[in-house]
């Protein structure tokens, strides 16, 4: 379980390095939510549950509540709870909850602008998917093993 | 799941939930130290921008002599210094919170500088820091003026910001500045500088690119006008 665990810190953290080297490149992608969405596939609910309060604690860039922090917290577990909900594939469920994600997040922070930002919520989507695929797989079959 | 894992569990929640809350701004060096090791400008880069920062009040103070030094009160010099803790981790707005607070005498709406140029304002104060919006934003806007000639234009923050409304037969070229023109700030003071200009959609006005001398993600201390 420390073992699991500790992988996922090291991905959120790979996230947020990722995160903040594109956006050094004024590139602006979410990699930790992404993760987070992945991380409510494959790890049980306590386990989940610390790793979105560690994002939150890396993420939140203010001392109050705000709506994008919120989202970002109770999307992943709010997935935990409905994972078995469509008996799909589970890795097409998790992409499926990854775009709807990051539509939810933009209706949530930016809900005037998302006709204006939508090639930015497509890139988001679509960078998500891709972090979310090299994630998933490894840590889907480590949970099966 | 065993009894000693749980246990775990349950006191990492307990840790977190007690940083989340009690000491948030360990979080925020956390997210300091990844930016500044994986996420900022070299330092080539920042000396760099210090020079163009500095061409950019230069040509800042020679528009005003030229063109609007009469109008100019004296220069502001109650400022407080903070330093930024924290960034908007996302990509739908642009702020930035800084270690000074209601609690120094830091209010809503004031200016906020570095090095000499604007790059925002105070957009909500707490009792140790502040959230401020800056230039950058998408939602930000302010009224300023281009140039010697003092062409009145309606700054349109983002990415990517704008000068816009300008009219139409403003002689505008690359390299003139930007500066603030807003009501609660002081005037004159250098925000960018016009990289290109073209004719607005509706063909009705003039509009600019602009281009800054900094890099917002690098910003380490700026000044506050109390």
């Amino acid at each position: 379980m420390i073992l699991k665990l500790s992988a996922g810190f090291v991905v959120l953290l790979i996230a947020a390095v990722l995160q903040f080297f594109f956006a050094s490149a004024e590139i602006l992608l979410n990699f930790s939510f992404a993760a987070l969405i992945t991380f409510a596939f494959v790890f049980g609910f306590w386990e989940l549950l610390v790793l979105v309060i560690f994002t939150v604690f890396i993420a939140n860039w203010q001392p109050g509540p705000s709506v994008e922090i919120f989202i970002l917290a109770a999307f992943p577990l709010a997935v935990y709870f409905c994972r078995n909900l469509l008996r799909w594939k589970t890795w097409l469920e998790n992409f499926l909850a990854i775009a709807l994600g990051y539509l939810l997040l933009y209706c949530g922070a930016a809900p005037a602008r998302i006709l204006q930002e939508w090639p930015s919520l497509f890139a988001n989507i679509a960078a998500g998917i891709l972090f979310s695929a090299l994630i998933f797989f490894p840590l889907y079959r480590w949970g099966k093993e | 799941m065993r009894k000693r894992d749980s246990l775990f569990l349950i006191v990492c929640i307990a840790v977190l939930i007690a940083l989340v809350f009690l000491v948030p701004e360990y979080g925020w060096k956390i997210q300091a130290f990844l930016r500044s090791n994986f996420g900022s400008a070299t330092p080539q880069e920042n000396s760099a921008a210090d020079l163009m920062a500095q061409n950019e009040a230069l040509k800042a103070q020679l528009a005003e002599l030229q063109s609007v030094a009469a109008q100019l009160p004296a220069a502001p010099s109650d400022y407080l210094r903070a330093i930024v803790y924290s960034r908007y981790p996302m990509n739908f707005k642009n702020e930035i919170l800084v270690n000074a607070g209601s609690g120094s005498g830091v209010q809503a709406g004031k200016a906020v500088v570095f090095k000499g140029i604007f790059i925002g304002t105070v957009e909500k104060t707490f009792s140790d820091s502040a959230l401020v919006q800056t230039v950058f934003d998408s939602g930000f806007k302010m009224p300023v003026r281009v140039g010697q000639k003092g062409y009145d234009a309606l700054f349109m923050g983002g990415a990517s910001p704008r000068a816009v409304s300008v009219k139409k037969d403003a002689a505008l070229a690359p390299g003139d500045i930007v500066y603030t023109a807003a009501s609660g700030f002081p005037y004159g003071m250098p925000v960018a500088v016009v990289v290109s200009t073209s004719t607005s959609p509706d063909n009705l006005f003039e509009e600019a690119t602009l281009g800054f001398a900094y890099d917002v993600n690098a910003v380490q201390s700026v000044l506050i006008a109390r």
